[in-house]
């Protein structure tokens, strides 16, 4: 339903309906409600479709699971910290690791990447929205109420206990009796859907939603990465989608593909489960890529080196990730032939890798390097991420990998990967655009405790595992005897896991106080640029106004924001021509149409819980569920287009053009943007007046 | 070269230790890790180390240039204090030639490992000759050994698999063991690697590279130590509550001892005769001896230990499809004579041995061992 309007499809009439026919949309609606009102208060945000409070919301929930994945993780570490513990039995121990993590992967590192997405992408292209806002909180609803149907196998009888790789048979009935696996069976197929359709959003906004003059290759790094990460999320999904639903039948109705006595073959899971799981593995680094290349260039004061190998290598990844699954196998007796062609496809996918990291060195080459919180966690993922890389090619080596699987040396490997290059790029991202998003900066002092800690912390956590794991400590063990020489290193990985635990604490601590400083009085906003940034966000009021821009930017550059604050003097030498506040748009337009909040999303993904408890304890439940989802799909399906008296003041809909009024492109106001442009960006801000197009979302 | 090689494995730990920021300890921490990967005593770890240390050295060297390379562009390119805040740096948007001359370069590097890895793992997939061959069971959580001595294909676990069938006469000249696999030194075995229940994962670190147990298959490890000794690993594929206590070992006999112990286990078994040990024959095959040695001295000593042990293997109280419990709830086959002795017994297993009867128990079974 997305209408992406291009002038010469309603070249004479700006308002011309573009939605389909108007029957389908009467203004009754065949009895469903309404669209709410307001953009204030908790009920605006349950029912909010604006991309921006998603990826708030998205954020603010996958911290939320990220303290609960912690905490797993810090009892983990507590257990092991010396030999022959007890603290927790094995069983417990068990669904300690495996809600560790499937915690971190599914509801942490993907929805934090999914919060930056929803945030930035709209604003990186210069658009009014992502392309589905409906679908979008829909996405970010079911992520969370799959996230919650998961986590409360917790408080109904045990956590899954499968690990997060769940190999069959030992997550059948038998061998693991216990409902955990049909929490993970199930909630996984729930935040699954919401990527997919995350995927769907994104990679439309991506390719139909950018501003006027903004090619493919002049997409910011950041954006660029979020459309490869969303074709793999967009092909990967349904491959653990499938081998979810054979788990879940084979578990609650007997169904036989993993059961050996029945003719299967257990390698079937292996293989579809890494079909998925190695691609998610660059799905949740590459967002943190992306990051890393907005941050670095606007901290050094110099371009990306090398846009297109950056892109490109980007993009290679997107596809060579695709053909490496089986190094994960390399000892579940593939034969000699796969296990070559693997090993050697593993480590050609270091090529891409290794590009990027030396761009991001000759992107600080000769710069004047400013080191900003956000600049240190960038350098933190450089320096980190290396050594994860390393040690991955490591384990393309496929006779050493038979040495290293399934030994904490792999553990310490993917937490390098994970924590050291995703996480670090994820908080580089929060520090860098948390005054985009609200307006007031973190605290500096307390940013910098956080990057030494956690930096100090992680190492000491993740950096001995690579011992063990060469001692030949086995992960997934809920103790280990005394006289192997695993002691010390224990001890010290659960003292840093530990002080990890402490720079977290810095971390919210500084939110809190910073926050508290934005109230007090004299409080100074730190204005739309604080860093002297390069891309298209900061163009525009910080904290982002609900309609983004207040008028679609016309792109003549890549890093279009810089060029309109920089400029070359008549000598050829560069000067600042501009300043950010001249340039960046005030934010204040009036009258705006957006799309209309709607009840239906939060309501639908409502259902998908129930659905889902219904199938293990009682299939009316599942029943109910399902009515639910049916309802709601009727309501997404009948609900007004719009409501023509929801806020914003927009006063374009008069009689005459229909109850899809809403769906129509905006005509500029003439004089709109005459307040906002100073002298020197007054010549941009003109040529994106004379060529405004609104390009509008519909849902 | 085998003194480089032993220096590359101290500078390989070393390194890791840098990474940790606590090098120091490094070194001095390894001793006692009898488990280790980087201490190879066969042909086959020592091919699997040797292309290990080569990727390490290479990595190593990455590593460091990479590291310094990033502190020093930090360090060289930093903002100071005397700079004109107006002045802004060369905008620079990257350079093709040495671009891709960074592309290549890591290429061909990897190309090199590439070839150097194909060939280690053809080498390592082939089937020596004239090996000794043992089918390896995994199941939760100890391993069974079965030698086919008499060669004849038919080996003495296959009764487990048959409800109520007397074991038929080839078995006789068979062999099955324990968690501890004898093997001859300086002589290949050739596994068959095959799981009874779930997935495991057969490793002895010092020998070889590790090999899933998978239901329904049979996969191929090949293992040979150059020397006698006792070398030790365990299941590292997770397989359930006691994942962490699925330990094995191989010990490996001068060539005429293993001979002589392959006569002693095809000996008829002794009956016991002094009063002591018919008195432990009866508590052995009373209270735990309805298993084979291994699966009890596990089972047992873990269930006391942890109560939720074995669950994995009862039914399900509620949904229990029939195929299920075929597959898990064989029958384990009477006890039988020729059997060696559970070997080095869990130490968990051992410390909540009931007090009743335990020395009674020990001299039964040594009685029923009849070295």
């Amino acid at each position: 339903m997305a209408i992406v309007e291009h002038p010469d499809t309603a070249p004479d009439d700006q308002l011309a309906l573009t939605a389909g026919d108007a029957a389908a949309t009467p203004d009754d609606a065949l009895g469903v409600f309404r669209r709410p009102q307001g953009d204030t208060g908790w009920k605006s945000w349950l029912f909010t479709v604006d991309h921006k409070r998603i990826g708030i919301m998205y954020g603010a929930a996958a911290l939320f699971f990220f303290v609960i994945g912690g905490i797993e993780a810090l009892v983990i570490r507590t257990q092991l910290a010396a030999p022959d513990q007890e603290l927790i039995s094995a069983d417990l121990y068990n669904q300690m690791f495996t809600m560790h993590g499937v915690t971190m992967i599914f509801l942490v590192v993907i929805p934090i990447g999914a919060a930056f997405m929803n945030y930035l992408m709209p604003l990186q292209i210069g658009a009014r929205d992502v392309a589905f806002p409906r679908l979008n909180a829909l996405s970010f609803w079911l992520f969370l109420f799959g996230g919650l149907f998961f986590n409360s196998s917790w408080i109904l009888g045990g956590g899954a206990d499968g690990g997060w790789f769940a190999y069959a048979p030992n997550t059948s009935v038998i061998f693991s009796p216990t409902h955990g696996m049909d929490f993970y069976a199930i909630g996984l197929q729930i935040t699954g859907i919401a990527s997919l359709l995350g995927a769907v959003n994104l990679i439309t906004t991506a390719i139909n939603m950018r501003a006027p003059g903004m090619s493919l290759m002049k997409m910011p790094v950041f954006t660029w990465m979020s459309l490869v990460v969303q074709f793999m999320l967009l092909f990967a999904m349904p491959v653990i989608s499938v081998a979810l639903f054979l788990l879940t039948f084979s578990r609650l109705f007997g169904a036989t593909f993993f059961d050996v006595s029945a003719g299967a073959d257990p390698l079937l899971w292996e293989h579809l489960f890494w079909i998925f799981g190695h691609p998610e593995v660059y799905i949740l680094i590459l967002p943190a890529f992306g990051i890393v290349s907005e941050i670095l260039p606007v901290f050094s004061r110099k371009p990306i080196f090398g846009y297109e190998f950056i892109v490109f290598s980007g993009v290679a990844i997107g596809f060579m990730g695709w053909g490496v699954w089986a190094h994960h196998m390399f000892a579940s007796g593939l034969g000699p032939i796969s296990v070559a062609a693997f090993a050697v496809s593993t480590m050609f996918i270091a090529v891409p890798t290794g590009v990027k990291i030396l761009n991001w060195m000759a992107t600080m080459w000769g710069g004047k390097l400013r080191f900003d919180t956000p600049m240190l966690f960038a350098i933190g993922l450089v320096t980190m991420f290396t050594i994860g890389g390393l040690s991955g090619v490591s384990h393309a080596i496929a006779p050493a990998d038979t040495q290293q699987t399934d030994t904490y040396y792999i553990v310490a490997h993917f937490h390098y990967v994970l924590f050291g290059g995703a996480l670090f790029g994820f908080i580089g991202g929060f520090y860098y655009w948390w005054p985009k998003v609200f307006g007031h900066l973190l605290r500096e002092g307390l940013g910098k405790a956080h990057f030494w800690v956690m930096l100090i912390g992680f190492n000491l956590t993740f950096g001995p595992q690579h011992i063990l794991g060469l001692q030949g400590m086995p992960r997934r063990t809920h103790s280990y005897f005394d006289g192997y020489g695993f002691n010390f290193w224990n001890m010290v990985s659960t003292v840093g896991a530990f002080l990890i635990g402490l720079a977290f604490l810095i971390f919210f601590v500084n939110i809190y106080v910073s926050w508290r400083d934005s109230k007090k009085k004299g409080f100074v906003p730190p204005g739309p640029d604080p860093w002297d940034a390069r891309a298209l966000e900061w163009m525009t009021a910080s904290p982002t106004p609900p309609h983004n821009f207040d008028h679609q930017p016309v792109i003549t550059h890549r890093d279009e924001f810089w060029f309109r604050k920089y400029g070359e003097t008549d000598e050829g030498r560069l000067v600042r021509i501009a300043q950010s506040e001249e340039v960046a748009q005030a934010g204040t337009r009036t009258g705006v149409h957006l799309p209309a909040p709607s009840y239906w999303p939060i309501v639908m993904a409502a259902g998908f819980p129930l659905l889902g408890w219904g199938l293990i304890y009682n299939l009316g439940l599942a029943f109910a569920g399902g009515v639910v989802i049916l309802l709601a799909l009727y309501g997404i399906a009948m609900e007004p287009t719009d409501d023509p008296d929801a806020g914003h003041g927009d006063d374009h809909h008069d009689g005459g053009h229909g109850p899809d009024g809403g769906s129509s492109t905006e005509a500029l106001e003439p004089g709109d943007e005459s307040t906002d442009a100073g002298d020197a960006g007054g010549d941009a801000a003109e040529r994106d007046a004379e060529t405004e197009e609104e390009v509008t979302t519909v849902d | 070269m085998s003194r480089f090689l032993s220096r590359l494995r101290d500078g390989r730990l070393r390194l890791f230790g840098l990474v940790a920021l606590v090098g120091l300890f490094a070194t001095a921490c390894a001793s006692g890790a009898q488990q280790t990967t980087l201490e190879p005593e066969g042909p086959a770890a020592e091919k699997i180390d040797n292309l290990s240390d080569i990727t390490f050295v290479i990595a190593g060297v990455v590593f460091v240039l990479v590291e310094v390379g990033v502190l020093f562009v930090v360090w060289k390119f930093r903002r100071r204090e005397d700079d004109d805040v107006d002045e802004v740096p060369t905008q620079n948007h990257g350079n093709t030639k040495l671009e891709v001359g960074w592309t290549l370069l890591p290429a061909v590097i990897l190309a090199f490992l590439a070839v150097a890895t194909v060939a280690t793992v053809l080498d390592l997939a082939g089937e020596p000759e004239d090996a000794t061959r043992i089918r390896v069971v995994g199941q939760q959580w100890w391993w069974s050994y079965d030698y086919d001595i008499d060669g004849d294909g038919v080996h003495p676990d296959d009764d487990v698999t048959t409800v109520g069938i007397e074991a038929p006469e080839e078995y006789e000249t068979d062999i099955e063991t324990a968690n501890e696999m004898v093997i001859p030194a300086g002589e290949p075995v050739y596994l068959d690697i095959e799981s009874r229940d779930v997935i495991h994962s057969y490793w002895i670190p010092a020998l070889n590279g590790k090999m899933d147990a998978v239901p329904g298959r049979t996969h191929h490890l090949t293992l040979e130590a150059d020397e006698p000794g006792t070398y030790v690993g365990q299941c590292t594929e997770f397989c359930g509550l006691s994942h962490a206590y699925m330990r094995m070992s191989v010990i490996a006999l001068p060539p005429a001892e293993y001979d002589q112990w392959v006569q002693d286990q095809l000996a008829e078994a002794a009956e016991p005769e002094s009063e002591l040990a018919l008195e432990g024959q009866e508590a052995f095959s009373d209270a735990v001896c309805q298993l084979p040695p291994g699966r009890r001295s596990q089972h047992r000593g873990l269930q006391r230990r942890h109560p939720g042990v074995g669950r994995g293997a009862q039914p399900h109280p509620l949904r229990q499809p029939r195929h299920l419990r075929r597959q898990h709830l064989r029958p384990v086959g009477r006890p039988r004579r020729r059997r060696q002795g559970r070997g080095r017994r869990d130490r968990r297993g051992a410390r909540h041995q009931p007090a009743r009867g335990l020395a009674a128990q020990s001299a039964g079974r040594e009685g029923a061992r009849r070295r």
